[in-house]
């Protein structure tokens, strides 16, 4: 236990450091980035002393150091500053964007998990047949496949051609539906919810399960080939308990590892598939603020995204740390 | 549409959530509609739920003040209104004032309407009116408003009693119903309202007097308007509304088709024929008032010379690039103002295409050879980098010049625009100004004699002083007529001078569900005031 704790003690420091490093890089290059926000902000027919007057409302006329300053000390207090484009708290933007984002994040892992483990670990026990060589044409397709391009196809034939879900949107967070179904008994908004989230599901989760995929079947495989299972099954060792005590969860650590990684990223939302799915998410978000050069909105955000990355990675450790007795968690 | 649970909210029906359908009240969810005060025209089948998207992020903000943009106030003319109003067309049209006349030169008259009701309750008074215009043009009121540039000449307001004020300006200020009719002008906000909440409060919630008020809205994203049951005119037509932004074309055009939304702006030509061939949906469009012209920057050569200013215009086919490019949505244009504004001239004919003229013409500008660069941004102007590519190809097919197309992202276009501007950098690109003002003197103010980026204005010669004194003489001549034949002269010295590449006037293309009758505006305002379900 006390391991654990310093385990996590020493990483959460790193961490902060991590994040602090994402800050001051943002910062960075907002310095260093030639647009003029307050030029963006106003109307195309201002005059130059509307545009210094917003520069001087914006306390871009403060000495850069005294920026960043009081820039990082708002981020310690948990103030991410106020959005140039819509004078609102940055804070209340990404936290209405975050659960959006976070959903569909979960669920395109859960969809790629449940789908990928399953296949891979058959395709490696039944290798050379049809079914290992179709489940591999598959995969091959589904990491070859870009999302967009899937994303767009899938709403105009499930959706527009034989309108079966809706074609984007999310007029309701799980939260809420939740609720509507606790305190009112309204399944509306449930199934809502999931109508909407399924296509954005597909669209993101495909190419993590087809890469998941090939990384279960492959370590399966090659954990399969090892001395010590011809061993166990020479012993007499029932195959599923061979199969899930043993070879699974030996090969389990690189399929970890990159879902770890995945969701990290995720958590910075996608582009594409937010963009195709007007799903009001952090992808959205960012690409909004990047287009306006929005700095408060990206600063706070990719430090969203820096800690993000950072709990994953921690988790991550841990989690192989407990699957596999030979990584220390030192 | 949001989701608000069969319960939560009057006349909420389950469309947006509802599987593969497109007709509300099929789902089951249509009987706890119960406290649906006024669902009579669900009953008769009519439309009662209005779902429109935009083709931007949405409104920004939902104070009218501080954005002076169209779809922020496509958004917020559901909730706030002005003094006047335009119609679809572009005429005047009263709405918080009933009268409005000129007392004396510098000071002009609005009667307001009496016993408007505030949507958090309380009446309009001239207080508001006092109030809210000094919000737009004094800095030191509250805020420093984007508006500026839109409400011309007014110095201030007073009031004469409850329901009359005067704006009083220096002169004879001709701009006034100008600026009291733009939605992107004089809107009128509460008093009490606004001193009384924060800024914060004013950029997400509204308390206007207008048909619809808002019950839901977050930034850049949506905005659901509930009709306002004390409206002083028409009773609003629709149980709800909803607008959202969508900036991926694909996905507008999809919602359409699938019959989740009602109306979509900026619908691709590629797409209209997919939009036309389903029986229940139709593709209209309007002559927008956002005039696409090629800046040339006159501080440098060439530019400076206005032989090969001309030359330019006489080297682009508009004609055949509008109808093979742009899918015919869109009109050559001729001079710096549009067909729809005050002060244009019919009698002005554009540039013929003449590229035999166009490369003399550049002979005698002592520029043959010159490598020229077209520059645009992309993403503000419809089809801008096939029609950019097109015109950038008939002007490298003069003999005598060569012109490559420099395709910049948005930030770094509107940078380059602005404060850096260096026409090192780029000293010829193609803008779209859209203002919904309708007077061509706006037009010259803002984007000819303008010293900015190059503008015709930027450099002193008898022309700029020419035009410069034309519109100033405008703006103090009382008859409209001899106004109108002062801005017909500008126009045609500017036309001569070619003060800009002249290209087009952008369409606005919509898709709409025919069970929404809408009209689409010359302003590119897309609001429901005065609109309705269809028979």
């Amino acid at each position: 236990m006390k391991e654990v704790l310093t385990f996590l003690a020493r990483r959460s420091i790193q961490g902060i450091f991590v994040v602090w490093g994402v800050i001051t890089t943002v910062f960075l290059f907002r310095v260093i980035s030639p647009t003029n926000p307050a030029q963006l902000m106003a109307p195309d027919d201002a005059s130059p002393e509307l545009v210094r007057q917003i520069e001087e409302d914006l306390g871009l006329t403060e000495p850069i150091f005294v920026q960043y300053v009081n820039y990082v000390i708002g981020v310690v207090q948990g103030d991410l500053g106020f959005s140039y484009m819509t004078n609102t708290p940055v804070l209340r933007r990404i936290l209405h964007a975050l659960p959006g984002t976070l959903e569909l994040a979960v669920a395109a892992l859960l969809f790629a998990v449940i789908v990928s483990i399953p296949l891979g670990i058959f395709s490696a026990m039944y290798r050379g047949t049809k079914i290992d060589s179709t489940s591999n044409l598959v995969s091959l397709g589904g990491v070859s496949t870009p999302n967009f391009w899937l994303a767009i196809m899938m709403v105009l034939f499930i959706s527009v051609q034989f309108g079966l879900l809706p074609t984007s949107g999310r007029p309701i967070g799980l939260g809420e539906a939740t609720g509507l179904l606790v305190f009112q008994g309204d399944f509306g908004g449930l199934s809502s919810w999931v109508a909407h989230m399924i296509l954005p599901t597909i669209a993101l989760g495909t190419y993590f399960m087809a890469l998941l995929f090939r990384l279960t079947r492959n370590g399966v495989l090659e954990e399969m080939g090892k001395e010590y299972i011809l061993a166990a099954r020479g012993k007499g060792l029932p195959e599923p308990l061979l199969m899930y005590r043993y070879v699974l969860r030996n090969s389990l650590t690189p399929v970890v590892t990159v879902t770890g990684l995945q969701l990290g990223g995720l958590i910075g939302g996608s582009v594409v598939v937010e963009s195709v799915f007007a799903w009001p998410g952090l992808g959205t978000l960012f690409i909004r603020s990047l287009n306006v050069s929005d700095w408060p909105m990206m600063q706070g955000i990719l430090i969203l995204v820096g800690a993000g990355y950072v709990l994953t990675n921690i988790a991550v450790d841990f989690v192989n740390a407990k699957l596999n007795p030979q990584v220390d968690l030192a | 549409m949001r989701y608000v649970g069969g319960t939560a909210a009057a006349g909420t029906a389950f469309l947006a959530g509802c599987v593969g359908s497109d007709s509300e009240g099929d789902d089951g969810t249509e009987g706890e509609n119960g406290d649906d005060d006024d669902g009579g025209n669900e009953d008769q089948g009519l439309l009662s739920e209005v779902e429109i998207i935009l083709s931007s992020a949405g409104a920004d903000t939902v104070d009218p003040h501080q954005s002076a943009g169209i779809p922020p106030s496509s958004v917020t003319t559901n909730s706030y209104e002005g003094l006047l109003a335009r119609g679809p067309t572009g005429e005047i049209e009263p709405r918080l004032a009933t009268d409005w006349y000129r007392v004396e030169p510098g000071q002009y008259r609005f009667e307001l309407r009496e016993g408007v009701q505030w949507h958090e309750g309380g009446e309009l008074t001239a207080e508001d009116v006092q109030y809210s215009i000094r919000r737009i043009i004094d800095d030191d009121v509250d805020i420093t408003s984007d508006r500026q540039g839109h409400v011309i000449g007014i110095e201030d307001v007073e009031i004469v009693d409850e329901y009359t004020v005067d704006l009083v300006s220096d002169g004879l200020n001709t701009a006034i119903e100008t600026s009291t009719a733009s939605y992107l002008g004089v809107v009128i906000l509460n008093k009490e309202w606004v001193e009384g909440n924060d800024l914060e409060t004013v950029n997400t919630e509204m308390n206007g007097t207008g048909p619809y008020k808002l019950v839901d809205f977050v930034e850049e994203d949506y905005a659901v308007f509930e009709p306002f049951d004390e409206y002083w005119g028409d009773p609003p037509e629709f149980d709800e509304v909803t607008y959202t932004g969508v900036t991926e074309s694909a996905t507008r055009v999809n919602q359409l088709l699938a019959g989740e939304v009602h109306l979509i702006e900026t619908l691709p030509p590629a797409d209209v024929g997919r939009v036309r061939e389903e029986s229940d949906l139709s593709v209209t469009s309007r002559p927008s008032s956002r005039v696409v012209h090629g800046v040339m920057d006159i501080t440098v050569e060439p530019w400076d010379s206005k032989e090969f200013r001309q030359a330019m215009n006489y080297a682009v086919n508009n004609e055949e690039y509008i109808e093979n490019v742009m899918q015919g949505f869109g009109t050559v244009s001729t001079q710096p103002a549009l067909p729809e504004m005050f002060g244009y001239n019919p009698d002005l004919d554009p540039y013929p295409y003449d590229p035999e003229r166009a490369a003399e013409l550049v002979e005698e500008s002592g520029h043959a050879g010159i490598e020229l660069e077209f520059s645009f941004g992309v993403g503000r102007m419809l089809l801008d980098t096939e029609f950019v590519t097109a015109v950038a190809g008939y002007i490298d097919d003069l003999p005598n010049v060569s012109c490559e197309v420099n395709e910049l992202d948005l930030t770094t276009f509107g940078t380059l625009w602005n404060d850096q501007h260096d026409p090192d950098e780029m000293d010829f690109f193609a803008v779209g100004y859209g203002h919904p003002s309708y007077d061509a003197s706006q037009t010259f103010q803002a984007i000819v004699l303008d010293d900015r980026v190059g503008r015709f204005g930027k450099v002193e010669s008898e022309e700029k002083d020419e035009i410069q004194s034309l519109i100033d003489q405008a703006a103090n001549t009382e008859d409209p007529d001899d106004r109108e034949a002062l801005l017909q002269e500008a126009n045609t010295i500017a036309r001569e001078e070619a003060v800009w590449l002249f290209l087009h006037q952008q369409e606005s293309v919509y898709g709409i569900n025919e069970a929404f009758d809408w009209e689409p505006r010359n302003d590119e305002l897309m609001t429901t005031v005065g609109s309705g379900p269809a028979e």
